[in-house]
């Protein structure tokens, strides 16, 4: 059995739902474009293009779907697509990447004591030093780390939001918290925090 | 680096698969189980997964602390004004939604007690509103 339904939507009445689903995620959006772009100036065009281009596909998002995947699908098409070309920063692979992340050498079991070294580097790390090392990893990793650590997004949904497969989500991630651990573990040392304690 | 000892699953298996474990993305019932089964025999791998458990979850709060911002009151008014320009040549927007709903039911012994398979579809058309004039028309 068949049954049709049409549903429809005046520009005004979409245009309520925009102002009232779309919009609550605009400091999210700005948050995360401030880790994509790394200044102000373009995080905050970067938002205003999201939100011109989103509008005007709004009709395409379904509702009842996931409106926060949707939306940074956007922001981060938007960001590779312009921003990058235009901070002219190349992607640091040339398309070769490993995909078999699993040959990395993390295999092994670490020691109880640089586990500990690991864990008081954390501690008392300053929002400054944290912001400093997400933005000396390359560009995929960044974005790939930001995704699922901060917003949280399971792995297909970042495949998704980044237009990769799955395989490449994993190894950037893998690679990305990776370079950021090292980074936050040396601004430690260069801070004298973490590592002895002992003064 | 290995514990030493032989286990059904080896440790740099399992070692391999804590970030999976961690972010939730094994969904396989038997591979999670394998894997219980090893940290329940193995107790480097145990502190190892429960280390990077931790971390995981520092790193976490780190990011989503250092990286919250509120966006300026500026970028919300150019944001507010610019669908207020969008919206004037907006066009309305008609959704047909179709669905098609089959059941099937088969006797005893015929299997197949019961089914239901619905199918949907729906259309997106843009409305050409009477009053408005062709050349507003968007594809």
């Amino acid at each position: 059995m068949t049954s049709t339904e049409l549903v429809k939507e005046s520009a005004e009445e979409r245009t309520l739902r925009f102002e009232r689903d779309a919009l609550a995620f605009t400091d999210q959006l700005y948050s995360a474009a401030l880790r994509y772009t790394k200044n102000p100036h373009d995080a905050k065009d970067l938002v205003q293009d999201t939100y011109l281009k989103a509008f005007t596909s709004f009709h395409q998002f379904e509702p009842g779907t996931n409106l926060k995947a949707w939306l940074y699908r956007v922001l981060t098409t938007t960001f590779i697509n312009s921003y990058r070309k235009a901070q002219r920063q190349p992607m640091i692979s040339g398309g070769a990447e490993i995909e078999d992340w699993q040959l990395a050498e993390s295999a092994s079991h670490t020691s109880d004591q640089g586990k500990s070294a690991e864990i008081q580097a954390l501690e008392n790390m300053p929002d400054s030093d944290v912001k400093r090392a997400l933005q000396e990893i390359p560009e995929e990793f960044r974005i790939a780390v930001y995704l699922a650590d901060v917003e949280g997004f399971a792995y297909k949904e970042i495949a998704d939001i980044v237009g990769v497969p799955t395989g490449t989500v994993m190894s950037r991630l893998h690679r990305g918290r990776k370079a950021l651990r090292s980074l936050l573990a040396d601004y430690a040392k260069e801070r004298g925090y973490g590592k002895e304690v002992s003064s | 680096m290995s514990c030493g000892n032989q286990h059904e699953t080896p440790c740099n298996e399992v070692l391999n698969s804590v970030a999976l474990l961690i972010d939730g993305e094994i969904h396989e019932v038997s591979q999670i189980h394998s894997i219980e089964v090893h940290f329940e025999e193995c107790s480097p791998c145990r502190e190892e997964m429960e280390h990077e458990r931790l971390m995981h979850r520092m790193l976490h709060e780190m990011l989503t602390r250092s990286c919250h911002e509120s966006a300026p009151q500026e970028l919300h008014d150019q944001i507010a004004r610019q669908i207020a320009v969008l919206k004037q040549g907006a066009p309305d927007f008609v959704t047909e939604y179709r669905r098609t709903e089959i059941s099937i039911q088969v006797d005893e012994f015929g299997n197949i007690e019961h089914h239901e398979i619905t199918i949907e579809a729906n259309w997106i058309q843009e409305r050409v509103d009477l009053k408005s004039p062709e050349g507003q028309r968007e594809d």
